[in-house]
């Protein structure tokens, strides 16, 4: 269910309506614009349960909230400036919810406009490969021990796996890692066609003796790549697969042009991997407020 | 008694002067009167840390916190290897090692400095992070360049007060202190900065040729606002600033500010505001055109506080 709409291809794609349409099942997602439409697009998503609404992430999107089309501005100043101007309508909107919780985009640097409205932030990380280097950067960076692996155990990764062998994987792969609650297959298999359609997704895969060890889910946006989904066979055992893999797509990455995004890692021995890549730690801000005590209390009592 | 990893940081900070002020154990001594310590972390290479923090207890409950005069915590490394890999893994060994040794404690905050940017570790060793920011002004020694990117405010405000007379050094801790005391009389509000740690603190940074307070006078010689700063090798910090409630029609800080970063400019190349986190502040140096700069915050609490913070 949605509420406005638009249609910009400069958007990043978790901010295009064809993708909030997918991902924002069983709650409501909603621009919000600032007085000249063009300077500042915003997008929230909220959801009811128990009465009470909340503004929280849809599954699959890695950030959300507000994008600035900065004019020319003479000053640093004058650039805080305006971003504390123009996000003064999603605060308005967020306003209206006792609860919210939702990630900023690395590109958000300054949070300071929603502490200032009695809003918390605290920080999750990403890596990313920056589109400014290039290939000899990228391999000097990465963790040598690494680039020997994937060279020893050279696999053959190959693009374009059909989206139902991915979704068979996915299937296995989080039985085995008991992660059936974070994806939700038919979501994948709606935003695939999308994705398809527009040419913006890519599934790598290596595949050995007719069984597949493990594929990369893709999504290659404006000017950056996204990896959406990591999954290896849990049946097969074989080294050097997610990194052979996400070696691959980076290699890619640079012939595009674009920067790679890992999208996290917070979880220890995903987060080891991924720094190995030599990739930069990037902060981005969880936007946060519990106007609600008894939610608040629950929260305290969980989170000890 | 002192513990071990004290008494060895104490002896590091006596030779190596390259420690940050706010790292320097003369300057974590004046402000807890000796009540600190170090968490101190070893890696295979060879390379060590060294994290200072200040315990205390209260009601029976144990926390660690951010004493008053202190903005940042750093970490001081030792023999860390200088390939960048090898440098980047000792790093990382030594903060993971840092952050999960804390003593027990209740409550814990930290604010790191903002060349400290690595979060993960911090995550990984059970604390929350966000950011705080400061605002940081590069290349000060062009002062033409500084003053182009300052807001037409602020450059207003400086030809407002010209008139007020410039003093380097003239007044004593005591007057400053007298001065901050007004500040916080006129909100009706308690003064956080007491004036003896304020003594203390003042006297090796003076001793050491590391801090200057500059102030305006007015034509009848009252002073009217001051600035205390510390400079510590390319960086200049502002720690203080006072203004006479009474002239800040005036606002001699704008002029005050111009002029602390000029004089820091002879011994830095850098200033830094310290903050702000309170929009009125803030509001007033970022119009001074600095780099907004994040720090990160570390923080953890346990139930009991999380109730009674929620309730």
């Amino acid at each position: 269910m949605k509420s406005g709409n638009t249609y910009d291809p400069q958007l990043p794609f978790y901010l295009q309506d064809w993708f909030l349409d997918i991902v924002c099942e069983g709650g409501t997602y909603e621009y919000i614009y600032s007085s000249e439409e063009k300077e500042t697009i915003s997008a929230i998503f909220y959801k009811k349960k128990g009465g009470i609404r909340y503004v929280t992430m849809p599954p699959l999107a890695p950030y959300l909230g507000i994008k600035y089309n900065y004019p020319d501005l003479d000053k640093r100043s004058s650039k805080l400036s305006f971003e504390e101007k123009k996000s003064k309508s999603l605060i308005k909107k967020l306003d209206e919810f006792p609860i919210v919780e939702f990630n900023l985009s690395p590109q958000v640097t300054n949070a300071f406009p929603f502490i200032k409205k009695g809003y918390r932030q605290y920080l999750k990380y990403t890596y990313i490969i920056p589109s400014s280097w290039n290939k000899d950067l990228y391999l000097e960076r990465m963790d040598k021990k690494m680039r020997k692996e994937i060279e020893r155990h050279a696999h053959k990764v190959e693009a374009n796996l059909e989206i139902e062998e991915f979704l068979d994987l996915l299937k296995t792969h989080s039985t085995s890692k008991k992660l059936e609650k974070w994806y939700d297959i038919d979501i994948i298999r709606s935003l695939d066609k999308e994705l398809s359609q527009r040419n913006k997704r890519k599934i790598y895969y290596i595949m050995s003796n007719g069984n597949l060890l493990g594929a990369n889910y893709i999504i290659e946006d404006i000017d950056t790549n996204y990896n959406l989904l990591s999954i290896s066979n849990p049946d097969i055992k074989s080294s050097n697969v997610t990194s052979s893999l996400i070696h691959k797509c980076i290699l890619d990455t640079f012939d595009q042009k674009k920067a790679f995004d890992f999208e996290g890692s917070m979880i220890p021995g995903v987060e080891n991997l991924f720094r190995r890549f030599g990739g930069i730690a990037t902060p981005y801000y969880v936007i946060k407020k519990e106007r609600n005590m008894f939610y608040r209390l629950l929260k305290s009592i969980r989170s000890s | 008694m002192e513990s071990n990893s004290k008494s060895k940081y104490r002896a590091l900070c006596n030779t190596d002067h390259k420690i940050p002020v706010f790292a320097q154990a003369y300057y974590l001594d004046a402000i807890s009167e000796q009540n600190w310590d170090v968490i101190e972390a070893r890696h295979k290479s060879g390379a060590s840390a060294y994290l200072p923090y200040f315990l205390k207890s209260k009601f029976g409950l144990k926390s660690i916190n951010m004493p008053t005069y202190f903005p940042y915590s750093c970490i001081t490394y030792n023999n860390i290897p200088e390939s960048r890999e090898k440098a980047s893994k000792a790093k990382r060994h030594l903060h993971n090692e840092l952050f999960s040794n804390f003593p027990k404690q209740q409550y814990l905050r930290i604010f790191m400095d903002p060349s400290y940017v690595d979060g993960m570790s911090i995550y990984f060793g059970g604390h929350m992070i966000s950011h705080r920011y400061t605002y940081i002004l590069d290349n000060i020694k062009d002062h033409e360049k500084i003053f182009a990117g300052y807001s037409s405010n602020v450059r207003n405000h400086i030809r407002k007060s010209e008139d007020f007379i410039l003093q380097t050094d003239k007044i004593e801790i005591g007057e400053f202190h007298t001065l901050l005391d007004l500040v916080f009389s006129r909100q009706k509000l308690e003064n956080p900065y007491d004036s003896e740690t304020l003594a203390r603190v003042d006297e090796p940074l003076s001793s050491r040729g590391k801090r200057t307070i500059l102030s305006l006078e007015n034509k009848a010689g009252k002073t009217i606002a001051a600035t205390y700063l510390i400079h510590d090798g390319s960086t200049s910090y502002c720690l203080l600033t006072a203004t006479d409630p009474m002239e800040r029609n005036h606002q001699p800080l704008s002029r005050l500010y111009n002029e602390s970063i000029k004089y820091a400019s002879r011994s830095s190349d850098q200033f830094d505001f310290l903050g702000s986190n309170i929009p009125q502040i803030e509001r007033m140096i970022r119009d001074f055109g600095g780099t907004q700069t994040p720090y990160i915050t570390l923080s953890k609490t346990n139930l009991l506080f999380k109730l009674l913070k929620n309730i």
